[in-house]
This record gives structure tokens, sequence and C-alpha cells, in this order.
């Protein structure tokens, strides 16, 4: 019975994290469920709509949540950001902070899983798009609050919007050379929203080349072209500049070998996915070891793995889609649960 | 991973020198000589002395670019010139975005392959030359932006506001690491005007390019450098740009010798004059207009100068 007893702690409370916790608390051990904010659901209760489905993510996180809430093995600690770990009796002595106080508090746990999430890449690098000067250039999670404040019908209806490809992805000059994985199917999601919205909007996307890989993914980004008539142009924009308060995508259409440029009210920028800035510390913290980028890097055959009793899941390791996030948050579990059954 | 693109000015500039050695560009100090003139008329002021060599030649960037000689005769151009340098102690200062270019390129090419640097130096061994590596490679406008704080304070003919438009130029910004500013959206230029008391103005072509690149302002002057100026120019005319600045002294034979082609073409008069950053800040600072050498703009100034409360020839 003794084994019973065992806790995980899961540091950051979105999909991966939230069904790392709550597998856990089924599977019958202590779960505690960190998280830095004062609500739980990560980068994905910031989106507005999901691919391929076109569903509200935030169905998803209530009906999660309302597992969490009758798990009682699972406890919640909201506001709640790690500052310290030791080595203690086999596990380890965590000390979290909460950040409304300032109070610190000591767990002793047997394992550890990493759910800390991705972020966006800082565009402000990249002057030639404006980001940080002009208002409306927008990054992709700012855009996905604008669609919501459209949905609800504030905000000024656009004319126009324009969104371009790999910011900071397979850019090896000023950005980072890998491929962000999740940006084509979001965009493509994104335009179709505008298109939705408002029929009459001329909607753009700027690409290198589109990567759908994934069930019904390559059918979804051909309804939003062929369905729902948003323009693709092959083509890496070089300048957005402003004209008479609107914003002018100057680029070069590949294909046809000619400049084009398009008049826009909006611009969004389908940022490159980064490690939270978190990440490397806490992965020291934990003995875990982060690749070049920071993204967390698994042991040899151990897909989830990142350190003796240190597991991770979701976009800590890499961007990741949601459904894959939850996948990724299950095997976790499923491996925290394998080391808390083996004496 | 990288170099940080963009750095603080007194990073690039960690002291302020007391001698330096300023690099002479051919069309900066045949085509307009003004340019040459006002950068060491500054410089005077700011209490920093120039030193020149009548042995230093032509980066030849000029040629390189126009394809008339191999990139391998370039190198040893390049290694002689610097050498020269070296021998003085000096870094190296150009008032030419082409000159910095090259050079910094050039020497970078030397540096990070031995082989080409052996090459270069085994060609100038018999004339007793032999480059190392040991000057640094500036554009004076590094010093300017440097020194922006001590400009302001020896302004004695503040600019009243004059509508300024800008004119980066590509080889200074498209070198893109350790510079003072981000090659996609530059202000450093506009911070020095506004010291200088004068109205920077965003006019929206204001990062386009002049359209010479060297070659094609002599190939291509109908096909593409003259529709990029109209563009260029017009977009500077709906902002009410009064004066463009350059840091190229190619950038500024483009912008101002074409402007009599582009009204005749396209029937629309411009005269926005253009001239060197050196050449508005020595006006600043008070340097007699003869020392600017105005007259060898083929736009002329004199609107500009009456502004200011200036005629020729004060």
């Amino acid at each position: 019975m003794r084994n019973r007893e065992k806790t995980a702690i899961v540091i950051g409370a979105g999909p991966a994290g939230i069904e790392a916790a709550l597998k856990i608390g089924q599977a019958g051990y202590q779960a505690v469920l960190a998280e830095r904010e004062a609500e739980l659901g990560g980068t994905l209760r910031q989106l507005y709509s999901s691919f391929p489905r076109w569903e509200d993510p935030r169905d998803l996180l209530d009906a999660k949540i309302r597992q969490l809430e009758n798990c009682p093995r699972v406890s919640i600690m909201k506001h709640s950001t790690v500052e310290a770990s030791q080595l203690h009796e086999g596990g380890f002595l965590v000390t979290l902070r909460d950040s409304r106080n300032g109070t610190t508090k000591d767990l002793h746990v047997d394992a550890v899983i990493l759910a800390t999430g991705f972020a966006l890449m800082d565009l402000s690098i990249y002057g030639e798009y404006g980001y940080g000067i002009y208002p409306e250039v927008l990054n992709a999670l700012e855009f996905e609050a604008r669609l919501r404040e459209w949905s609800q019908g504030s905000g000024q209806a656009p004319q126009g919007v324009a969104l371009i490809k790999c910011v900071g992805s397979r850019d090896r000059s000023k950005g980072n050379p890998y491929c962000s994985k999740i940006c084509c199917m979001y965009t493509a999601k994104q335009a179709g929203l505008v298109k939705d919205m408002f029929p009459d909007a001329k909607v753009y996307v700027f690409y290198m080349d589109y990567r759908a890989a994934g069930k019904e993914y390559e059918e979804f980004v051909r309804d939003v072209i062929e369905k729902k008539h948003v323009r693709y142009v092959r083509g890496r924009p070089a300048k957005v500049l402003c004209e008479n308060g609107r914003l002018l995508v100057r680029a070069e259409d590949t294909l046809v070998g000619l400049p084009v440029e398009v008049l826009v009210d909006v611009v969004v920028l389908a940022s490159a996915a980064v490690p939270h800035p978190g990440t490397r510390k806490l992965a020291e913290m934990f003995g875990a070891k982060t690749d070049e980028y920071g993204f967390l890097e698994n042991e040899r055959f151990e897909p989830v793995k990142a350190a003796d009793k240190v597991f991770f899941a979701g976009g800590c390791g890499f961007a990741v889609e949601t459904p894959l996030a939850l996948q990724q948050g299950a095997a976790a579990a499923a491996a925290v649960i394998a080391l808390f059954n083996t004496r | 991973m990288q170099d940080e693109r963009m750095i603080k000015p007194e990073e690039r500039l960690p002291e302020i020198p007391r001698t330096l050695f300023l690099f002479r560009s051919c069309t900066g100090s045949l085509e307009y000589p003004g340019t040459e003139s006002a950068v060491k008329e500054c410089l005077g002021i700011l209490g920093i002395d120039a030193v020149m060599d009548p042995d230093q030649t032509c980066c030849s960037g000029y040629l390189l670019t126009c394809s008339a000689h191999k990139p391998e005769v370039s190198l040893a151009a390049t290694a002689r010139n610097l050498s020269i340098v070296e021998k003085k102690h000096l870094d190296t200062y150009t008032f030419c975005n082409g000159c910095f270019g090259y050079l910094s390129e050039l020497a970078h090419i030397m540096l990070h392959n031995v082989d080409y640097l052996h090459m270069a130096n085994s060609m100038i061994a018999d004339w007793g030359y032999k480059y190392e590596g040991k000057t640094k490679i500036f554009h004076v406008q590094d010093l300017w932006y440097r020194m922006k704080d001590a400009l302001a304070q020896k302004v004695v003919r503040p600019l009243n506001g004059l509508r300024i438009g800008t004119h980066h130029g590509c080889h200074y910004l498209a070198r893109q690491y350790r510079i003072l500013d981000d090659g996609g959206y530059p202000t450093f230029h506009e911070e020095i005007i506004e010291a200088l008391g004068g109205k920077p103005v965003f006019y929206k072509e204001r990062q386009l390019c002049c359209g010479y690149s060297v070659g094609r302002g002599f190939t291509h002057k109908e096909e593409t450098v003259q529709p990029q100026l109209y563009k260029k120019f017009k977009s500077a005319k709906d902002a009410a740009v009064e004066l463009i600045t350059t840091v190229c002294p190619g950038c500024n034979v483009a912008m101002d010798r074409e402007q009599p082609h582009l009204s005749k073409r396209y029937g629309e008069e411009f005269n926005i004059p253009v001239i060197d950053l050196s050449q508005l800040i020595a006006l600043a600072l008070g340097v007699p207009l003869p020392k600017l050498g105005f007259a060898a703009n083929t736009t002329s100034l004199n609107g500009v100068l009456k502004k200011l409360g200036l005629e020729e020839g004060s």
C-alpha cells in the first residue's frame, strides 16, 4: 500500500499537463498540477477555434477541467511557479512560490512532468514587417484574440487580411532553422475563419510551401483554398508599409514571377514556436537536457523521459497541435504510473 | 548561436578615437567633394584628428560589382589599403556605404580563409605591404550616432524643423550583424536629425533602394533605376519632404543626378535636394557653406538654405 502515497508534480496546466495530471490521478496516485497563471488551459485557452474540425477549444478544456474537478487525487495549484528543487529521499523536494503573496511551499514528490508549453518568438527583429511599429501587425496568438472579438461583433470589420507564414521559422539568417510545424495549419484555420465571418474580405496567405501532414489536414487546407476562397500567394513578403492608415504588403508571387502589392487592414505573422523562456531553467533544476534552442530532449528510446524520474509532454519538447499534446500528456502519465508501480 | 544583430553604439565604438584613418571614396571625394570636406570639418569640430594617405586607392567595389575583374584582385587591393592603415595603428573610417561594405566583406573573407589571406598578401608583398587584420572598419555614421549628444550641443544653426527624409542605403544595413540598427526598419539617422533640430519624415518609400547598384546605373537606367526613383520621390513629395540625406555617395549620385531625367520622363517636378548626412551635420555645426560644396549638386539647395536663413556664399 505504500506505493499508493506516491505523488507526481505536473508543471504547466495546458492540455498536455492537464491530461497527464488527470491520468495519474485516475490511476490512483497523487498528482499536483502547478500553473503559473490564474486559469488553466495554457496556450489552448487563447485560441478561438481549432483545426481540422473548427471546434471551440474551450469546450475541450471545460470538459477536461470538469474531469479534473471530479478527480480528488489531483490538486490544482494556480499562481504557482517552481522556484527550486533538490533531491530528497529518492524524489525531489520542490519549492513552489505563490505569485500573489510571495509565500513559498515545499512539496515532496516522487516524479516530475514538465509541461511548460511553447512561446512565440519575439518578432520585433523583423523590422521589415513592422511588428511592434504598426499596431495592426499581429502575431498569431494576438490574432486569435482578434478573431474572438470579431466573432462577438466588436472591432472594425476588415476589408483585407494578409497572413505571412514562416516568420522566424526556416530562416537561418534571422530566425530559427527549424520548421515550427503547426503554423501551416493554424494559418489556414485563421484565414478560413476570416472568410467565414466576412465573406467579402480579401484574405491572402503568403507561403513558401504548405506542410499539411496529418489526418484530415490536407483536405482542411484545400477546403480553405477552394471552398472558402482564400488566396494563397507563394512568396515571402519583402516589406509591410503604412499607406493611408492601411497596410501595404509588398511581395513577389514566385509562381508568376511578378512583384505584387496588396492593401489590407491586418497583417498576421505566423511566428516561430520557441521554448518558453523558463523551460531551460526548469530543465537545469531537474537535471534534464535541452537542445540548442532550449526545447527538452528525450533520453534514447524513451520518448517522454528527460532524466531520472523526470518526464515531459507537450510544447516544451517541440511545438505540437492539441491532440498530440494530449497524447504526450497521457504517455508521460503512463511512464510515471509505470515508475510508481515498479518497486 | 549567432552574433547579436543590433548592438548599442557604446558597444560598437567603446572608445571615441582621438585619431582615425579617413578612407577616401571615389564618389564622395570627387563627384561630391563636399562630402569629404564636411566629414573632415565635423571631425575637426569634435576634436578628432583625421589621418589620410595619398597611397590609398579606391576600395575597388565599383569595379568588382561591374565584374570588371576577378574578386581575387579586389582582395589584394583591400589588403593593401588596410595594411596602409595598420602601419599607422589606426582604425579605418569610411564615409561611403560602398567602401564600408566592400572593406568589411573582403576583410571578413580574408580573415576567415587563411588561403585567401596568404594569396592577397603574396600579391602585395613585393611592394612591402602585409595585411594582418588588426584595423577595425567603421563608417563615420557609427561615430556620428555614438556622439549624437555631443553634436547636439555644438549646433549653431538649428535646422528649424526642416522636413528631412533619410535614405539609409544598402551596404551598411545589409551587413546585418553587429550594426547599430535593425536592417528592416532603421531609425538611427532620424535620431541624429532630431538631435540637430530637424524633423525626420518617415515617407512611405523611405527604405526603397536608390536603384543604382553601380552596374545598373550605367546599363539599365530606363528599365530599373528611373521607375524605382520615381516611386521613391513621389512618396517623398507626398510626405512634403524638403531634403533627403544619404550616407552613400553612390546613392547620392543616383538620387541627385537623375532628378532632371525623372522630370523629363514623367513630367513631374520634384526638386528635392539630396545631400550627405555629414554635410547636413556640418551645416548645423556652422561650417561655412563654400566648404560644403553644394555647388556640385544637380538639384539646387537654395530653397533649403533660404529656409535656414542662409544664402549660397555666406
